[in-house]
């Protein structure tokens, strides 16, 4: 996989991932889409040039704008100026089971 | 993403090979800090758990093979889930229509019953995804009447 000048490396994904299954709005990355790497995936990141896309399950307490915001902080700097979109695939209510998230 | 969206609409059951979820209908909502794109089942479990939290109202769905309210998608393993039973939502980028089959207990006043399951799902939807919600249908698809459940064991005639 070619790097590139915004760093679309390895290590980026993972602390991409890594910042996003953390946030408090986020209950788990999601399967709906993900990175490829040498030997393994990563789930609920894609990143390109100028854009990350981020796919979360979602936990239903704040509106989901704010789990945007949230991740739009918490990304500021390793986004390093590309745009960020966040896709709420799925969220876990109140009393759900959760089943295995992104594998 | 996907422009038209008909009642009879397959749902995503996940990821397909390329990974794309602009497969799926989805809004997208911007913010100042970044764009917000929300999956149809997010919307429809938001106002399922709204419908069923009125008293009154017994379960959703069940309505005898109505497509339109995922009885096909429940049978689909890893496709369905008891929480978006009932509830089908067509949903653009700014607003969202609901469609709810519901079971009312009986004694209800359906009417009453009917308001305060738009307020609930309007106020749910709202606050937790910013869209309009321009509609909520609702069918009383039956009356669940205690004592003459159907899922009270019967004696069966034969072995």
């Amino acid at each position: 996989m070619p790097t590139d000048p915004a760093g679309s490396s390895a290590a980026d994904i993972d602390a991409i991932g890594g910042i996003v299954a953390s946030c408090p709005g986020v209950a788990s990355l999601s399967a709906a889409a993900r990175s490829y790497l040498p030997g393994r995936t990563v789930p609920g990141v894609s990143v390109d040039t100028d854009r990350v896309d981020v796919f979360v399950v979602a936990q239903y307490q704040d509106p989901l704008t704010r789990v945007t915001e949230q991740l739009a902080e918490a990304l500021a700097e390793v986004l390093a100026g590309r745009a960020l979109y966040v896709h709420i695939e799925d969220i876990v209510m109140p009393g759900e089971q959760v089943l295995d998230p992104a594998g | 993403m996907t422009s038209a969206v008909s009642a009879n609409k397959t749902p995503a059951l996940g990821s397909d090979s390329t990974g794309s979820a602009l497969e799926t209908t989805e809004t997208v909502l911007v913010t100042t800090h970044g764009k917000t794109s929300i999956a149809d089942v997010v919307v429809e479990k938001i106002a399922g758990l709204a419908a069923r939290e009125i008293t009154g109202v017994y379960k959703l769905g069940g309505g005898g093979g109505s497509r339109a309210f995922g009885a096909i998608r429940e049978k689909i393993p890893g496709g369905g889930s008891g929480l978006t039973a009932g509830v089908e939502v067509e949903v653009g980028a700014r607003q969202t229509a609901v469609d709810l089959d519901i079971v009312v207990e009986y004694g209800v006043e359906i009417g009453e019953l009917t308001k305060a399951i738009r307020r609930n799902v309007i106020s749910a939807i709202e606050r937790m995804t910013t869209l309009e919600v321009t509609e909520v249908n609702i069918v009383v698809h039956d009356v669940h009447v205690p004592n003459q459940d159907s899922d009270e064991p019967v004696d069966s005639r034969v072995e």
